[in-house]
């Protein structure tokens, strides 16, 4: 399963057009459109190879603006059910690194 | 919190896509799992592709880079991904890794036109060392060559200046730079006396308008598009105008979007002049105390060979001089830019370039202005940029936060290794020039060397390496991270024969089988990206470091290794006179690689092992192969350039502080970066009180240049009756030779076809997805149409992407340069396309 965070400008006056638009394709979900035409999405897909086209597909959709990925994840099905125990937010790959240090 | 993975790892992808938007949802909680199980090793490091300067995090596992994700703490994109970015971990795996040397071989021997053939490093060493020394002997230096990048990471661009300028005492190294920054560097030279821009990214936020000339950001700088575009959508009265021969994707959000004839930027800048001066909105006070008014030499051709016509009938061709002028002779000259000459020959309607000059004229409008190929692959590229920067000195919009003249780059390391490190071959360090004697004097003290080592007449540029190939006299040459057989223009008559010269012996150092590698005698598999220690320099100044990741597939080793290795083949009696040598009778007896990398500097520190703050420990091959940490001493001897150097603000910080951050921007003084130049406050190097001062030059003051129109070398007639543009697609960075091997990008964007206009296809029996063949007076190739996609020509013009290297455009492309920048002009020259 590949699960990706998507960020896509429009227009403020295009946004619910976008949208729409985006929804045609399967596993687009849209979370969030802030009054500024941001528009939080996430891709959902099996297939490693369909999700990249997904996403590829985004940039081109008419009054995509701009797609910036900016989360993306994939593991195997069987693990998804299992539940998890979470802690606050924070950036997994900076705490792992120890590059909080060096964030300015 | 219970949830289960699949809602908790969406939950995690909305909460960092909101947070990137800066976006509160309710009802979403932010989280994130322990991450111990997960076993990826996470560190930094600047993204492969473009001059943006992404800072990407590596997340590596078993020696393997699996995942790379944006950086949320990065200040240059903030965790943003481009699609390219995306696949970034896949551009080390294509099946086709070269692994192994490769020698063109008949009956066991070197053979010209043998197949290739692996041999080991020693073999392709012994025999490329021979054909060195062979070519020295016979004709000297000046026979001996290198082909460079912007690709290159600082140490390695820095190791082969010390090769070539030092070693081999030959001025011909020119880095693939050449044909993406040479003109923005002519300019900065002639404006400024300092190379790279005064403002950075931050002006992305500070601007309250933005004009692209020639710049297609939305696909060429997503990540920095994004950031524009945010602005334009959220700060009240933002506009957004937009110059191009063709419309592309940045019209989608262009309050003004302008379609120019080819070459008229010349003309609309000009008008724009014109018009802040007819309407006195000059700032008097800016002009008065920063700037000096010139003019430069005219009529001065277009780079081609000597004898052909249009050199001939050039009166000063080639030439720079900038003579001084006053303001009013300076009025007078773009007087008859007028908006109703503007209009007529850029065929945009009035009413648009007026609303451009309004905004440039406006003293209360910050202006950002951005461009990238469109005004440096121009034949009158180093003109164009400096009508640009007249404009902004005009009215004293630059060197502060939001007023921003910005020359974006194309290459990742163009600004960090091809011009910091000075690897043209007129350059040295720090902005220094062979020509200037103090200068060779400075660079052979740092590098202890004889005096009168380094040569003092620049060497072949990178269009002149082609033609001195293919004229016999360059013999002995070295391709190096960069595809020059597909990039460079006019390759039919140029590029392939030089290759293919039996007189020349040529080389390849590249991961993947390049077109390029493929016309070589000797290939070289190499390392690449995080397969090594590296550090690169981004657009705005600012120098990132890397650590090794991974071990390189097979018997690959990075450019740094190659050099310093091959180095060791050379005795200095080989390659320098005695006389020379006398002066430093201590040097006898020894090889180059002693005399220029153990020289008490570059092997000055131990080795050692590389850990990061959190304790995970990193190979780095060069230390375990050389003994010595080698990145650390070349950097640090480099930087001497910049802190003792004569050229002012030049200086780098210490090696381990950029291991630490997330990029330094230079000049960087007491450990601080400097956001923007020239100007007091921002810059350390102003005078106290000065407000501004332009102190690459030496009375402070900047140039403005008058520059007229001047037409271009190829003009479409009766037969040929098409402009052809070249450039790039979002999905393929450069050659492709990296992103036609992930598989998405591939499949995204397979072949390059012909964007045309849809009357034109009807005209000549074509429509939509149709092969046509493009033909020009030098060569031709045969592509699809394409009436609908992103790019939309107007009529009489078509874009064809050079990604390609199975239809490689540049067979078609002209060879005219900027008699100036010796830069290529790949967005004009005249075509025909006919049905197949």
């Amino acid at each position: 399963m590949n699960i990706s965070g998507v960020l896509v400008h429009s227009r403020p006056e295009t946004s619910e057009a976008v949208k729409q638009r985006l929804l045609a394709f399967d596993g687009v979900e849209v979370h969030a459109i802030a009054d500024n035409g941001k528009i939080i999405v996430t891709v959902e897909e099996k297939d490693s190879r369909l999700m990249a086209d997904t996403v590829m597909d985004i940039q081109n959709v008419e009054g995509v603006i701009s797609a910036a990925l900016i989360y993306h994840h994939y593991e195997e099905d069987a693990s998804l059910d299992e539940p998890v125990e979470t802690t606050r937010l924070q950036n997994e790959a900076s705490k792992d690194s120890g590059l909080e240090e060096a964030a300015k | 919190m219970k949830m289960n993975r699949r809602e908790f790892i969406k939950t995690n992808a909305i909460a960092a896509t909101a947070a990137a938007a800066g976006v509160t949802l309710p009802g979403i909680k932010t989280a994130l799992a322990k991450s111990g199980d997960m076993k990826i090793r996470w560190d930094k490091a600047p993204c492969r592709f473009c001059g943006t300067g992404c800072s990407v995090l590596v997340g590596t596992k078993d020696g393997r880079v699996v995942a790379t994700q944006g950086d949320p703490d990065a200040p240059v994109h903030r965790g943003l991904n481009c699609i390219k970015g995306y696949f970034l971990s896949k551009i080390m795996y294509g099946k086709d890794r070269l692994t192994q040397p490769l020698l063109r071989m008949k009956d066991g021997k070197y053979d010209k036109n043998g197949d290739f053939t692996p041999v080991s490093w020693d073999t392709a060493f012994d025999v490329m060392a021979q054909k060195w020394k062979e070519t020295l002997k016979k004709k000297g230096p000046t026979a001996v060559g290198m082909f460079g990048s912007g690709q290159w990471t600082v140490w390695e661009g820095y190791a082969a200046s010390k090769l070539l300028k030092a070693g081999f005492r030959s001025n011909n190294l020119d880095p693939n730079a050449r044909h993406c920054m040479a003109s923005a560097v002519g300019a900065f030279m002639r404006g400024f006396g300092s190379d790279e821009p005064m403002g950075c990214y931050d002006d992305l936020e500070h601007a309250d308008v933005f004009v692209l000339w020639g710049a297609n950001m939305a696909e060429m700088h997503p990540i920095l598009w994004s950031r524009l575009s945010d602005t334009r959508l959220t700060k009240e009265g933002c506009e957004v105008h937009v110059l191009s021969t063709f419309k592309n994707r940045c019209f989608d959000l262009a309050d003004n979007g302008m379609v120019f004839t080819p070459q008229t930027d010349l003309v609309i800048l000009n008008y724009i002049a014109n018009y802040i001066i007819q309407n006195k909105a000059y700032n008097k006070e800016f002009i008065g105390k920063h700037v000096n008014f010139t003019k430069t030499v005219t009529d001065i051709g277009y780079g081609l060979r000597p004898e052909h016509p249009l050199e001939k009938k050039a009166k000063n061709s080639g030439k720079g001089k900038l003579s001084k002028i006053s303001f009013d002779e300076y009025a007078k000259s773009v007087e008859k830019y007028t908006l109703d000459y503007a209009a007529q020959m850029s065929g945009v309607p009035k009413e648009q370039l007026l609303k451009l000059a309004k905004i440039y004229a406006d003293p209360n409008k910050k202006v950002a202005s951005y461009w990238t190929m469109g005004f440096n692959q121009h034949t009158r590229g180093v003109w164009v940029n400096g009508l640009l920067y007249n404009v902004h000195l005009l009215m004293g919009k630059i060197s502060e936060p939001g007023n921003s003249p910005f020359s974006l780059t194309g290459q990742p390391s163009a600004c960090g290794t091809a011009r910091e490190v000075g690897t043209f071959s007129h350059r040295l360090p720090a902005d220094l020039v062979v020509k200037k004697k103090a200068y060779r004097d400075f660079a052979e003290k740092i590098w202890k060397l004889p005096e009168g080592t380094i040569p003092a007449k620049p060497g072949y540029h990178a269009v002149l390496q082609n033609r001195m190939l293919k004229d016999g006299k360059l013999n002995a040459y070295w391709v190096m991270c960069n595809n020059n057989r597909q990039a460079a223009a006019n390759i039919n008559e140029e590029a392939w024969p030089g290759y293919r010269n039996p007189e020349n012996f040529i080389v390849v150092s590249d991961p993947y089988p390049t077109v390029t590698a493929q016309a070589a005698d000797l290939i070289l598999p190499t390392a690449m990206w995080t397969e090594k220690e590296g550090a690169y320099g981004n657009a705005e100044r600012r120098t990132q470091f890397w650590r090794q990741q991974v071990a390189p597939p097979g018997e690959a080793k990075s450019d740094l290794w190659q050099l310093m290795e091959f180095a060791k083949r050379f005795k200095v009696e080989e390659v320098w006179p005695e006389e020379l040598i006398a002066k430093k009778p201590e040097y006898r007896g020894k090889t180059l690689y002693d005399i220029l990398y153990r020289n008490g500097q570059v092997d000055k520190y131990p080795k050692q092992t590389v850990k990061d703050s959190a304790g995970n420990t990193y190979q780095n091959d060069e230390m375990d192969d050389f003994g010595f940490y080698v990145q650390k001493g070349l950097f640090e001897e480099y930087r001497l350039f910049g802190t003792e150097g004569p050229k002012k603000g030049h200086n780098l910080g210490e090696f381990e502080s950029y291991h630490k951050a997330r990029g330094i921007r230079w000049p960087v003084v007491n450990g601080k970066e400097t956001l923007w130049r020239y100007r007091e406050g921002y810059d350390p190097f102003v005078k106290k009180g000065a407000g501004v001062q332009f102190y690459g030059k030496k009375d402070g003051r900047a140039n403005i240049i008058f520059a007229p129109y001047e037409p271009p070398a190829e003009v479409p007639d009766q037969e040929y009756d098409l402009w052809l543009s070249t450039g790039r697609v979002l999905e393929h960075w450069h050659s492709g030779s990296m992103t036609r091997r992930v598989p998405e990008l591939y499949r995204a964007f397979p072949d390059a076809v012909i964007f045309m206009h849809p009357e034109d296809a009807k005209k000549r029996g074509l429509r939509r997805g149709l092969a046509a063949k493009i033909i020009s007076r030098r060569g031709e190739i045969i592509a699809r149409v394409e009436t609908r996609g992103r790019n939309r020509p107007p009529e009489g013009l078509i874009f064809v992407p050079w990604f390609d290297a199975g239809r490689l455009i540049n067979k078609v492309t002209l060879d005219a340069t900027d008699p100036l920048s010796k830069e290529t002009d790949y967005k004009k020259c005249a075509v025909k396309v006919v049905k197949v």
